[in-house]
């Protein structure tokens, strides 16, 4: 789910910066470190343009002067027990994956209905129970997701579809 | 045992130790148990402002459109960039193109209308009832198990069908 978010970065910024261009330098280097970026909890989407610099201080030792910046972020983060709507990306025997922006969730054998089967001989291969719901490549898909684990910038998470409610979405 | 002029002396003061002074980084708080599902444990998101897919696909497009109107050589990414291209702000501006429902600025503030009028909702059950427009009141509480008991199936049924009548605007 997404979130408005309040968050707080210390930036260090090199001596050669220091002029009056300062500010757009603290921002360029926000917006490319910082968006798009993973904590292991939730993936920066995108930052407000208003956004607040603390007086720099030298760091001693150094040249460098360090500045804190408030800002305000959009952020998605998923929780466990949460409903989220994703892309099919690829269709295994074994299950299938589910990409919901920056978490990709798979859905195993067990985690599917049994009346929808694997069919390995549809091209593109599908889970199908040969009815309505056909599940390939691209369909877009209604999840929960039952675990989350994270990575260097990515996250995973197993997913059901076993529930009522759940599964393709229709139109 | 007693002091000169017979009275009992004061019993010796327990000494106060006092854990010393934290000097090691605070331990990240284990955050395993938090979860949607009948109760909302969200831990540090407990009280931020949550934004459904197309609540969250119009700040970020407003963002996008601030930045691009901005003037090529004050933008601190340089040039007309909107984003600094990392795959996760890809994604996601397809996943929101893809599952925003509500894509018009009016239908968006009618549906804030609609679900402002029910305070008993938490953030979080408020963006979810925006982001997977159910149809029916049981879907509904299927989904978000935890607004079962804040609303009777009447009233969010009533709810849901307004919500309804928004998104056929679009189509």
């Amino acid at each position: 789910m997404f979130f408005l978010y309040e968050l707080e970065k210390t930036i260090q910024l090199h001596p050669s910066y220091f002029g009056p261009l300062i500010r757009s330098h603290i921002h360029r280097e926000l917006l490319t470190k910082e968006e798009g970026s993973n904590t292991g909890k939730y993936t920066i989407v995108c930052i407000l343009d208003s956004f607040e610099i603390s007086d720099g201080q030298v760091v001693p030792g150094t040249g460098y002067a360090e500045y804190i910046v408030h800002y305000k972020a959009v952020v998605w983060r998923p929780f466990r027990g949460e409903i989220v709507d994703g892309v099919v990306t690829s269709v295994i025997r074994a299950g299938f994956f589910v990409d919901c922006g920056s978490l990709q969730a798979f859905v195993g054998r067990g985690m599917i209905p049994s009346e929808i089967k694997f069919d390995a001989n549809a091209t593109p291969p599908q889970w199908t129970d040969n009815a309505e719901q056909v599940i390939e490549k691209g369909t877009q898909i209604r999840i929960k997701i039952k675990g989350l684990r994270s990575e260097m910038d990515r996250m995973y998470g197993v997913a059901t579809m076993k529930e009522d409610y759940l599964g393709p979405l229709v139109a | 045992m007693a002091t000169e002029d017979g009275a009992p002396r004061a019993p010796p003061q327990p000494p106060v130790f006092r854990a010393p002074k934290q000097v090691s980084r605070p331990k990240e708080v284990i955050t395993a148990d938090e979860e949607i599902g009948t109760e909302l444990k969200l831990g540090e998101f407990q009280n931020v402002v949550a934004l459904s897919v197309s609540e969250a696909r119009a700040v970020i497009t407003a963002v996008h459109g601030a930045r691009r109107k901005k003037d090529p050589s004050s933008n601190p990414l340089g040039g007309d960039k909107i984003h600094n291209d990392s795959e996760p702000i890809t994604k996601f501006i397809e996943y929101m193109e893809m599952f925003a429902r509500f894509k018009q600025t009016e239908n968006l503030h009618a549906l804030s209308n609609v679900l402002d009028s029910h305070p008993e909702f938490a953030p979080v059950e408020r963006a979810q009832l925006g982001s997977l427009c159910c149809e029916t009141a049981d879907e509904a509480k299927t989904l978000i198990p935890s607004i079962a008991n804040k609303i009777s199936d009447a009233d969010l049924q009533e709810m849901l069908d307004e919500m309804q009548k928004l998104r056929q605007f679009v189509d």
